[in-house]
Order: C-alpha cells, then sequence, then structure tokens
C-alpha cells in the first residue's frame, strides 16, 4: 500500500495499524459520526434501509472470508443465515434467553450447519462444492418444515418479542438500528483483524493453490472447514439479527436468490476483501432502493408508461448495471477505489 | 353608512361564494395509501392483471363515496419484488413518509417482512388471496377478505361428495410441495379435517400424499402412485406448473382423475394455454369470490364500469378478482372507518376497528364476495364464510353448482 510523503512505520505496532494518518482518522470519525447521527440527520427511511444494509454486510463478510478469501464456494449462506434465525428464534420464544445470549448461539448453530457442508470441500471444489451448498438451501427448508412444532414453530414460523436489556427494549427502528451498527462494527473488525491472522494468510494459500498450501505445511482440510465455519457463523449472526428485527422467522424467508444475490454484491463489490464485501452490499443495497424510490416517481411523472413497464424498466437497469460492472471492473469496485487512492497520493506523479 | 352596507354586502357575498364554491374541495383531505406489488419477482407475470384493478377502485370510490365523507385516496406503488428484505427495509421510510391509514399488500413476503411491527405503527394491511392456517391468530393486523385455502378446497370436496354419494367413501389423494410453509399447511387444513370429521363419518378417506416440487417438470411417478392408490379426487396443487404436470402426467396414464384447486392455479390459465376446457372435464376450482362465468352479475356491471370509467385495462378473470376484492374490501373499511369517526380523521386505528369486527355486505362489496363477517379471532371471515365453486361440464366452463356454497362451520384450526 502506498501512503503519502513521510509516512513511516516505525514500530511493528504503527505497521499493522488499520488507521495511519490523521486524515484516516478523521475520515473515520466522519463516518463513526454520521452512522451514529443517521436516525437524526436522515428520514425514517434511511435507518431502516441502513439497518438492512447492516444485516446483509454481515452475511455478506461471512460469504467473502469463505469463498473471496478461503475459496470455497458458497451457495447456501441464505440458508445458514436461517438457521442463526431460527436458533435464536427459538431459544428466545420458548426459553426467553436474552439476545445476548441467542445471538452468539445462532451464530455458533449456523456454524456447525455450514461447517458440514465444508467437510464436503475436501474432495470435491467449484461446480460441485456449490451444488452441496445449494443441497443446504433444501435441506434447511425441508428441515425447519418437519422439526417440532413447539420448538421451531413448523409451517406458522416463530414469532418472537422484540430483543430486550431489561426493561430497556429494542422495539423501534432507531434503536434496532443502533444494536445492529454496534453487530456490525464488531463483526466488521473481526473481519479485517481475521484476513491479517494467521488463519487468514492460511485461507488465502488454499485459495490460491491448495496443494501448493498443503505442501508448504497447512491442514488444507482443517482451513476449508474453518471457511465454512466461520463464514456461517456470519450468516447465523446476521439471521439472528433479522429475527429480531422482523420478529417473525419463517423457512420462506431464507431462499436460494438470497443467496445468490449476496455472491453478486460480492463479485461487485471484489472477491478477498473485506472493504469489497463492503462496498458491494452497499452499493447493491443502495442501487436496489434507488428503483424502488425512483420507479413510483417515474410512473407518478409518466402514467402513461404504466407502473408494470416502468419496474420492469428499473430491474432491468439494475441488471445491466452489474453486468457493466463485472465487464469493465471483473476485480470489483475495491480495485477502482484502490487505483483512486494511489492516484491521488501520488498525484501529481503518474507512477 | 352607505360604507357599512357595501362592507356588509360584500362580506355576506364572500360568505355565500365561499360556502358555494368548491365546500367538497376545501373538506376532502388526501390519504396516500402505499400499495405493495410485485413486478419484477415471483408474481411479476400475474401482476399485470392484478394490480389495475384495485388502483381503479381506488379512484372510483374517491370519485364516489369518498368525496360525499371528504376522503380521497391516493395510492403509492412499491415495487418490492416479493422480498421480505426489500419490504422491511422499505417499510419504516413509507410509513414516516405517507403516516398510511392502510396499506395493500401481495402476499407472504410481506406478511413476513410487516406482521409483528403492524400493531405497533397501528397500519392495517388487506391482502388480495385466500389464507393460511398459520395465519389464523386473533387480533391481527393483515386481513385477507377470503377464508383459508385448505377451507375452501374442503368445501369443494365435501360439494364432490355430495354430488357423488356412490364413491363414498370418497378416496382422496393428495399432490403438493414440501419446500414451502404455504404448502404444507394447505396439506395440513385438508387432511386434518378429512382424518377428523370425514373419515369418521364414512364419506372421505385420504388414500396417499405425493410430494413433489413447486415447479416440477414431471410428476408422471407420482400420479401413478396415486393411479394405484385408486384415487378418486385429488387436491394440493397450488402453483399453475403442478397442475400443468398433473394433467400431462393423466394424459400419459390415460386416466382423468378430477382435482380441487384455486382458480387462478388450473383450469382457467392452463385452458388458456391449452386452447380448450376439455382436458378438464369435472376438475374443480373454488374461491370465496364471484365467479369468471357469471357476466350477467352485479359484479361483472361494475368492472365495465370501472373498464369505461377509470380506465381499467385487462380481462374478468380470476387473477383480477385478486385486485378486485383487495380494493373493494380496503375502500370499503376506509368507509365504514370513515362514517364513525369523520373523513378528516380517519387513522390507522379506525380502520383497524372497522375491518377487525366489521361486517361488509355483499351489495357493499358490489357483489364481488359474499357478505363478510370479520371478528378478533381471526384476519378473516370465518363465520358464514362463502365460496363459489366452479368446474367443466361437457366442455364448457360453469358452476359447479349454484349460488354461494357456505364453507362447513366445524372446520378447527388445525
Amino acid at each position: 500500500m502506498t501512503f503519502p510523503g513521510g509516512v513511516h512505520a516505525e514500530t511493528y505496532q504503527q505497521d499493522r495499524a488499520l488507521i495511519r494518518t490523521p486524515w484516516q482518522w478523521l475520515w473515520f470519525a466522519g463516518l463513526i459520526a454520521v452512522l451514529l447521527l443517521l436516525p437524526f440527520l436522515g428520514a425514517n427511511s434511511a435507518v431502516g434501509i441502513a439497518t438492512v444494509i447492516g444485516i446483509t454486510l454481515i452475511a455478506v463478510l461471512g460469504l467473502q472470508l469463505t469463498s473471496g478469501c478461503a475459496g470455497q464456494i458458497n451457495m447456501g449462506q441464505s440458508a445458514f443465515m436461517g438457521v442463526g434465525a431460527y436458533a435464536a428464534g427459538a431459544l428466545a420464544t420458548n426459553l426467553h434467553w436474552s439476545f445476548l445470549l441467542t445471538i452468539p448461539i445462532g451464530g455458533i448453530s449456523a456454524a456447525v450447519f455450514g461447517a458440514v457442508f465444508g467437510l464436503a470441500a475436501l474432495r470435491i471444489k467449484g461446480f460441485y462444492l456449490a451444488l452441496t451448498t445449494i443441497a443446504a438451501q433444501y435441506i434447511f427448508t425441508f428441515a425447519m418444515l418437519k422439526l417440532p412444532k413447539k420448538w421451531f414453530g413448523q409451517s406458522e414460523g416463530l414469532r418472537l418479542d422484540p430483543a430486550a436489556l431489561g426493561s430497556f427494549a429494542f422495539d423501534t427502528d432507531n434503536r434496532i438500528y443502533y444494536l445492529v451498527l454496534a453487530v456490525v462494527a464488531l463483526m466488521t473488525y473481526g473481519a479485517w483483524g481475521l484476513m491479517r491472522s494467521r488463519t487468514g494468510r492460511a485461507f488465502i494459500a488454499v485459495r490460491d493453490n491448495d496443494n501448493a498450501a498443503e505442501v508448504i505445511g497447512i491442514n488444507v482440510f482443517y482451513y476449508k472447514t474453518l471457511s465454512f465455519f466461520i463464514g456461517a457463523f456470519y450468516a447465523g449472526i446476521a439471521g439472528a439479527l433479522w429475527a429480531y428485527y422482523v420478529r417473525y422467522v419463517q423457512a420462506d424467508q431464507f431462499t436460494l436468490w438470497l443467496s445468490v444475490w449476496y455472491v453478486g454484491m460480492l463479485i461487485v463489490g471484489g472477491m478477498g476483501s473485506i472493504l469489497g464485501a463492503i462496498i458491494g452490499t452497499v452499493v447493491i443495497r443502495l442501487m436496489q432502493e434507488l428503483i424502488t424510490v425512483v420507479g413510483p416517481m417515474v410512473a407518478d411523472v409518466l402514467p402513461t408508461l404504466g407502473g408494470q413497464f416502468v419496474f420492469a424498466a428499473m430491474n432491468m437497469l439494475l441488471g445491466g448495471l452489474i453486468i457493466l460492472f463485472v465487464i469493465f471492473e471483473p476485480r470489483g469496485l475495491v480495485h477502482r477505489w484502490n487505483i483512486l487512492k494511489e492516484s491521488y497520493r501520488i498525484w501529481p506523479f503518474p507512477h | 353608512m352607505k360604507r357599512m352596507v357595501v362592507t356588509t354586502v360584500l362580506f355576506l357575498a364572500a360568505c355565500v361564494l365561499g360556502a358555494g364554491f368548491s365546500p367538497a374541495q376545501a373538506q376532502v383531505k388526501e390519504y396516500r395509501i402505499p400499495v405493495l406489488a410485485d413486478f419484477s419477482g415471483p408474481f411479476a407475470d400475474v401482476m399485470k392483471a392484478w394490480n389495475p384493478p384495485r388502483m381503479a377502485i381506488l379512484k372510483w370510490w374517491s370519485d364516489t363515496e369518498g368525496k360525499k365523507l371528504g376522503v380521497n385516496l391516493v395510492p403509492k406503488t412499491y415495487d418490492t419484488r416479493y422480498d421480505a428484505t426489500v419490504v422491511a427495509s422499505l417499510w419504516p421510510g413509507i410509513v414516516a413518509d405517507l403516516n398510511p391509514i392502510m396499506a395493500l399488500g401481495v402476499g407472504g413476503a410481506d406478511v413476513a417482512a410487516l406482521q409483528q411491527r403492524l400493531p405497533k405503527d397501528k397500519v392495517p394491511v388487506i391482502y388480495g388471496t385466500a389464507s393460511y392456517g398459520f395465519g389464523w391468530l386473533p387480533n391481527q393486523w393483515v386481513f385477507n377478505p377470503r377464508a383459508t385455502y385448505a377451507q375452501e378446497m374442503l368445501t369443494a370436496l365435501v360439494l364432490y361428495i355430495n354430488q357423488h354419494p356412490e364413491k363414498r367413501p370418497v378416496r382422496v389423494g393428495i399432490m403438493s410441495a414440501q419446500t414451502s410453509p404455504a404448502f404444507v399447511d394447505l396439506v395440513n387444513g385438508f387432511t386434518n379435517y378429512i382424518k377428523t370429521v370425514l373419515e369418521p363419518k364414512g364419506l372421505a378417506t385420504v388414500v396417499a400424499t405425493e410430494w413433489i416440487e413447486v415447479q416440477p417438470v414431471d410428476v408422471s411417478a407420482q400420479m401413478k402412485k396415486l393411479i394405484d392408490a385408486k384415487t378418486d379426487i385429488m387436491s394440493g396443487i397450488g402453483t399453475t406448473t403442478m397442475a400443468g404436470a398433473a394433467i400431462r402426467a393423466m394424459q400419459l396414464h390415460g386416466v382423468n382423475i378430477p382435482t380441487i384447486a384455486a382458480p387462478h392455479h388450473t383450469i382457467w390459465p392452463l385452458a388458456q394455454a391449452m386452447k380448450s376446457y376439455a382436458p378438464w372435464e369435472g376438475h374443480m376450482v373454488v374461491a370465496g369470490h364471484v365467479s369468471m362465468t357469471e357476466k350477467d352479475s352485479k359484479a361483472y356491471k361494475f368492472y365495465q364500469l370501472l373498464q369505461k370509467n377509470y380506465g381499467l385495462e385487462g380481462d374478468w378473470n380470476p387473477i383480477s378478482f385478486l385486485g378486485l376484492c383487495q380494493g373493494i374490501l380496503a375502500v370499503r373499511a376506509v368507509e365504514h372507518a370513515a362514517k364513525k369517526v369523520g373523513g378528516a380523521k380517519l387513522t390507522g386505528q379506525a380502520v383497524y376497528d372497522a375491518l377487525s369486527s366489521g361486517t361488509f355486505t355483499e351489495d357493499e362489496l358490489m357483489g364481488l364476495m359474499p357478505t363478510l363477517r370479520f371478528t378478533k379471532d381471526a384476519p378473516f371471515p370465518v363465520q358464514d364464510a362463502m365460496v363459489k365453486i366452479e368446474t367443466v361440464k361437457d366442455g364448457k366452463y360453469q358452476l359447479a353448482a349454484p349460488g354461494w356454497q357456505k364453507i362447513p362451520a366445524d372446520i378447527v384450526k388445525w
């Protein structure tokens, strides 16, 4: 990474620091301030959108660790999210446990479920592994409709009370937004830390060439399984947060299409980069929201076009933009962002 | 003195003009109604027929009854792609921006995202389809104009049993999918009533249950099992693709086992593709709304009025009925609420109160649906709920029995 002239790491701690310059601190503080003040800055719609972006981001971060960093294709992230939602929901409704317990347990339940599919990664890869993880989607739906009704609700689903700390309930949009924001911050920090650790480097080695990784002493089976475990843990946490946000869990909410969207977010953002997962999630979700907002406006201004045409056109536009991203920047938006940053830092010199 | 007289005359003239000119306009209050739609998700193909009727009804009502009550309902459409995450992220903004007194929904994705928060938001959401057993709960803020699919289909089964006394106990086969709570619920409700009520009376028995995909390509193997079980009639079909695969499988095996399904799933949509009703001889469709065959009805005249005066495009068919039923129940609920609290003081709570314990007569509903009686026990009419049952006889699509058929009152929640 290139830094502005005069910025040198003099200690190991400085070299390891995520934020190294005063400007970076300023930008970071500005971002935190905006996120904290969002409910007071904008309309309520911004809070709803940000909450769903936050929950989605956690799931996509997990997918980034499994697929982008460790190279294990995973098309079952939505199912893993569902396992987390059901586990948290079942414990909250039946045992009335606090969300401080149910959310981590939701994550661990999903992680265990995900690791089972990770076991297959030792023998198969690519499309074959993708097919195995698609099976997770079907197994999840079937299981949730067959497991004991008292615990998992079967076709009725689970209805949750709001997450609460004593008498303080996260029962408004703003309160749940702050809860999601706190968890997103924690999980993002964790993902960044993981990728800078020995485990992260092992993931990258396995992704780049698992035979070579084995030759240099990396336990490929362990790290492949671990990548599924951690990725599904993230999905489980996202699912548990979703459960507390909508307070209703049903198997229909966690579809294969959701998993496909998550993969799309990774591709647009940039595979193998935590920042790429963030950019991809935010950009795709905002584009989805934008067409949902712009659609009614266009339909109001040009009623002769008809809602059917306007909304279909909006979604074609979304699909077209994604295709353009992939064609012109296959390494994802994060690559374009990095080029922009470096160019700015060394300006006016071209090299 | 002269100035005083002139001033008084001018003042009185102003009062008269003020009273005479646009009194209704001055008093009409505009309420923006969020209309959730799916133009780019799984229901995109039917939305073209579903959405225009409900929009036209809002416009018609605002022009007629709404004007008298001082209420103008202005719809605002949101394409949610039938995605719960989109609904969940949109909804806080909708509530803040529109402060709606009600909303019109599409189906399960909205219910999943919203049902727990609606009591706090104080926004009732009205749907157009039949209900599900898992929604049969008290004090809900999501409302359906029709009873559950299982209740509707059981009514058709009872009619079949009564029309075929020689077949008792009627051998019922079920073909459905278990990859979605909706289909599982339908099968659970259907089999529960047969096993607990009809079977002990020697009227019907379930002989086989076959699970297939939601969008199957071929179900001939499963159909063979139903044939081997000597099935008299089958149910559980919940998509047009299932229905298409089932009829192809029957043709392959050279049999014709009557099916019971919803009108927008089997006979009509597939007869359009097959260019004939003949393959559906003896099959039944059932729903708690007017029949497509009734073109001399009040409902059809109302539909023509919407076409002529409110630009409603599209055909008179089971898909457009979903929008018509949804729209008419919504505006009548607003009407009841406005009559109670006043057009200027409408709230979501007032509309909810009007819906949750209201009675909407067949006449009010323009003959599109029977009289609907809501209670707080369920978000759909349970008491005296009725349906119309259609079939194909001698190659002609017609009513299987004249008039509304009462849903058996002894169907209890499963």
